[in-house]
């Protein structure tokens, strides 16, 4: 009830709209990513309450997830990273002629599986939070270096460069006051520096300035790809019937993606991946995918979908964001104030049912939304980068200045934007710092605080049950990508 | 790859510099605590380490890498477009304060439009105009956020704008 009074005042609902719509459209646009959608537009939330803040973030996130399959389907562009494998079938669908076909799988099974993740994030968040008010400080920061661990597992080909930019968003975090006693670390006698680096301008900086610098020195367009053809095609919209045949691969996906989302570090973009890769292994004509199989598309998108309800919940239940965009979701509600953690939903229960109803809305008003969107987007398609790329920095430039209405942070954004370049360029991890970044104040006040409780035994930090269990999770994870060859190379061997 | 080991080299000889810096600079250790300094030197320690594994590693790998003849030509780099865009970023965020938002951005996104391939100027002029004054009206009328109004003539020059 909570939830729909606060979504249901005619402001709130005009800005769910407004959100769906520039949520589907920075989706579907070529170059800026789920998680640019909701930092660009989170310069709209400086002048609203929380509640109102995080329900609007939501709706753009939720909105720009489903856009990013709009062009994956029409011209093989995957709008955001997780519509990569929408692109497998969703293109060879329109050039067999099923253009339609493919556009309406796509949104319905993307609010189908958003919808059941938001039923999934209603129930479970509440439970979680519950099991994590038991948690003393040594539980917490154990938390929070799995979420680290996990992170860096996910990217097992670049292990080395992951941890070095967890480790920077860490040291990143450091910088300003201590947390425990107050003394000034990294400032160089700058008072600017005492506060700390702040981290929207960083989050914008890396995720909004690096990508236009990258498309400044190679752009990625419609007109750059062969074979892409603007549809033009008639067809019909998917059937009721049709839907009910792929039943067991909505299902299946809507699980896979809401528990992935759950990961924290994982993300709708692994999701989608792992779910479409699940529906080849599973199906009885694997050969049909990658050559226009509706299922392959309802796989991709309702578990991307799926995976954004999964993602709150940690936020919500944990105070930990689960990728990217929760990342910066959070960071827009600690900037006004609201303290995150277990404690969020016992004494504000408003924050969980109102961010559900939201969800909830949004998946319904953006297939209305996306269906108009995706007609009128070869038109939207033609806007050149040569004005969108510089709109995106002013973007930019608001949001890092109205954070304290300090041009300081508008410098910090750029520096960042161009470091984030580099370091992408070298083959760092910009969303491993972000995550650091982030969680760096929460790990280390947590663990100097639980070596504190016990005198300073590290010892009996670590073997209280729920933090050994939840280290030796997180060591494993950590190690597994060094283990894991060895383990298939032996395999390989005895099969031999 | 003699770019990516320099700017390995120039993170490791900071955070060097950082691990002692903070050693000096903050008081010392209170018995039976993990104090601010120490966690520092710890996360420093290990990325030290980790970068010099990172600068081994690509220097192992330069055999598998075609070796390219680096010549840095001053003409070439300095007439780069990624270059060229950093410098107007970074030369823009410093003049933001002095020059205010309006002529700023529109000397922005005139010329970032110029360097993402752009060649009409009338349309270059329009657009950076309109995009300016839209975007400076939205959020200080709509959302209460200002944005700066530079200062002296160029402070006048917002205050019309506002008026509008």
């Amino acid at each position: 009830m909570l939830g729909i009074e606060v979504v249901f005042t005619p402001a709130t609902f005009l800005l769910i709209f407004f959100g769906t719509i520039i949520g589907v459209i920075f989706g579907a646009l070529p170059g800026v990513s789920s998680s640019m959608a909701v930092v660009l537009a989170m310069t709209f939330t400086y002048a609203l309450d929380p509640v109102t803040s995080i329900v609007f973030l939501v709706a753009v996130y939720c909105a720009a997830i489903t856009g990013g399959g709009i062009t994956a389907i029409l011209f093989k562009i995957p709008g955001t990273p997780s519509s990569a494998p929408t692109t497998f079938d969703g293109f060879p669908m329109v050039q067999q002629g099923y253009a339609n076909k493919a556009l309406s799988i796509s949104l319905i099974t993307s609010a189908l599986g958003g919808i059941a993740a938001a039923i999934a994030m209603f129930l479970l968040s509440p439970q979680l939070s519950k099991a994590a008010l038991k948690f003393g400080s040594s539980e917490l920061f154990a938390i929070s270096f799995m979420g680290l661990s996990i992170l860096t597992a996910l990217d097992e080909g670049n292990v080395i460069k992951t941890i070095i930019s967890a480790l920077m968003g860490l040291f990143l975090a450091t910088v300003g006051m201590d947390p425990i006693m107050g003394h000034a670390r990294f400032t160089w006698g700058n008072s600017t520096l005492l506060s700390g680096i702040q981290m929207i301008p960083v989050m914008i900086g890396m995720f909004a300035v690096t990508q236009v610098l990258k498309e400044t020195v190679k752009r990625s367009s419609v007109e750059d790809l062969p074979g892409a053809q603007r549809s033009g095609v008639i067809d019909k919209m998917v059937s009721i019937a049709e839907l009910w045949k792929m039943k067991l691969t909505i299902i299946r996906s809507g699980i896979i993606g809401t528990i992935v989302g759950i990961l924290p570090g994982a993300g709708a973009t692994i999701a989608s991946f792992l779910s479409y890769a699940i529906e080849v292994k599973t199906s009885k004509n694997p050969e049909t995918y990658g050559k226009g199989n509706p299922r392959g598309v309802a796989a991709s998108e309702t578990a991307n979908n799926a995976a954004t309800g999964g993602a709150m919940v940690p936020l919500l239940s944990l105070g930990i964001p689960g990728g990217n965009a929760a990342a910066i979701m959070m960071s827009a509600l600690v900037m006004k104030g609201v303290q995150m953690g277990p404690l969020l939903l016992q004494r504000q229960p408003i924050y969980l049912s109102s961010v559900f109803v939201s969800m909830m809305v949004t998946n319904v008003l953006m297939v209305v939304v996306s269906l108009v969107v995706a007609r009128a987007f070869s038109k939207i398609l033609a806007i050149p980068y040569s004005v969108l790329g510089p709109v995106i920095v002013l973007f930019s430039v608001i949001g890092s200045f109205a954070v304290n209405n300090n041009t300081g942070s508008v410098l910090v954004m750029m520096i960042a934007g161009v470091f984030g370049y580099a370091y992408s360029k070298f083959g760092f991890n910009n969303a491993a710092l972000i995550l650091g970044l982030v969680l760096g104040g929460m790990v280390e006040s947590n663990l100097r605080r639980a070596i504190m409780l016990e005198r300073g035994d590290i010892l009996a930090v670590f073997s209280k049950p729920i933090t050994a269990t939840i280290m030796a999770i997180s060591i494993f994870a950590l190690l597994w990508p060094i283990i894991k060859p060895l383990v298939f190379k032996k395999k390989a061997n005895a099969v031999n | 790859m003699i770019f990516e080991l320099v700017f390995n080299a120039a993170l490791v000889i900071f955070f060097i510099y950082c691990f002692f810096y903070v050693g000096i600079t903050t008081p010392d250790n209170t018995a039976g605590q993990l104090d601010g300094a120490q966690w520092s030197q710890g996360l420093l320690a290990i990325l030290v380490i980790l970068l010099i594994v990172n600068i081994i590693k690509i220097i192992k790998n330069k055999d598998n890498v075609k070796t390219k003849v680096v010549s840095l030509n001053i003409k070439d780099f300095i007439t780069n477009k990624l270059f060229i865009g950093i410098v107007l970023l970074l030369v823009y965020s410093l003049a933001l304060s002095r020059t205010g938002f309006l002529l700023t951005s529109f000397i922005l996104v005139f010329f970032y439009s110029y360097l993402l391939g752009e060649k009409r100027v009338i349309r270059m002029i329009l657009t950076s105009a309109l995009s300016v004054i839209v975007l400076y009206l939205l959020f200080n009328r709509a959302l209460d956020i200002m944005l700066p109004r530079g200062t002296g003539i160029f402070r006048t020059f917002a205050l019309f704008i506002e008026s509008l």
